[in-house]
């Protein structure tokens, strides 16, 4: 079988954005169906939906606060339609174990996530047009930043690092 | 401070400076966790980041000065800045240097890597910007 769902053994599990399947078969078609049905059962419960649902729409009220050039006083460029995509995507592919993120936009157009626990606890990426997923994390003098690319899901590296901010400063309460 | 006729002579600042990012909308800090978010030290599209010196200054001096930036930005409020130690400028291998420049105070934050490849430049400006975002001390008008 070709189809190449994300399966509910990745950190994501069913409520991720689905990989585009590859798959050609009627029985991928069929697991298709199926993983679309359970994936819209999880987003129908209440406490699943609004933490992905306020960070689209905190998504969406940020597209309009920077709509326009120079919306930060020093020449920002607007919000990237594209970024603003994909940057969709990335929330909605967000595990439902993460929190949900601050979001802006970086200067250059690109949209910014950042978890932000408290001083040198932090993650933070940059959503570009293409998905290009540029990202740092502080995690008290240990700086780690690398680039990564959303085209087959949230790549590993990432919630990796998220997850071990986030349980740091849960450890700490600051969550 | 140069006198009013004089041009402007720039200069650098050395470790022991302050810095003030002036924050002209509400999305690159946040207000509850007292934290500066990397977008506001970012310099890009443009190589340099504009930042007041404030050293010396008495805190509504300071406000006063951030209020002569936003007359300049057009935008209608200014709601807090992020003050840095010029320490953390030059321990990144960046340069503040005060030029006067629009207005008395004026200083730019220079010598973002030069990096041609798109996405080398973009994470190691990030990582400067998170860097210098951590470092940074918020202040609101409340305060």
């Amino acid at each position: 079988m070709t189809t190449a769902l994300m399966t509910a053994s990745r950190r994501s599990g069913l409520i991720a954005w689905p990989v585009s399947s590859q798959g050609r078969s009627p029985s991928a078609d069929t697991l298709g169906r199926c993983y679309r049905i359970a994936r819209q059962h999880l987003l129908s419960s209440l406490a699943l939906r609004s933490a992905a649902e306020q960070a689209l729409a905190e998504l969406e009220t940020v597209r309009k606060e920077t709509s326009a050039a120079g919306w930060d006083g020093y020449g920002a460029l607007p919000i990237d339609a594209d970024a603003y995509s994909q940057a969709r995507m990335f929330i909605q592919a967000l595990p439902t174990t993460v929190p949900a993120p601050e979001i802006s936009v970086d200067p250059d157009g690109e949209v910014a996530l950042d978890w932000m626990f408290g001083k040198s606890l932090r993650f933070s990426v940059s959503v570009g047009k293409h998905g290009r997923l540029t990202f740092a994390s502080l995690l008290g003098h240990r700086v780690i930043d690398g680039t990564e690319w959303l085209d087959t899901g949230i790549p590993a590296t990432i919630l990796n690092e998220l997850t071990a901010i986030a349980t740091e400063a849960k450890g700490a309460g600051l969550v | 401070m140069a006198g009013e006729n004089a041009a402007p002579v720039a200069t650098e600042l050395a470790a022991g400076e302050r810095l003030s990012r002036f924050l002209f909308g509400d999305r690159h800090y946040s207000s509850t966790k007292r934290l500066v978010k990397p977008g506001a030290f970012d310099p890009s599209p443009y190589r340099e980041l504009s930042v007041g010196h404030t050293t010396g200054l008495t805190t509504a001096e300071v406000w006063s000065l951030g209020e002569v930036v936003r007359i300049h930005t057009r935008l209608p409020k200014l709601y807090a800045r992020a003050d840095i130690d010029a320490a953390h400028v030059v321990e990144r291998k960046l340069k503040a240097i005060r030029d006067d420049e629009g207005y008395e105070r004026h200083t730019n934050i220079l010598g973002w890597p030069d990096i041609e490849d798109p996405d080398t430049r973009k994470r190691v400006w990030k990582n400067l910007a998170t860097g210098l975002a951590d470092s940074a001390a918020l202040a609101l008008p409340t305060d």
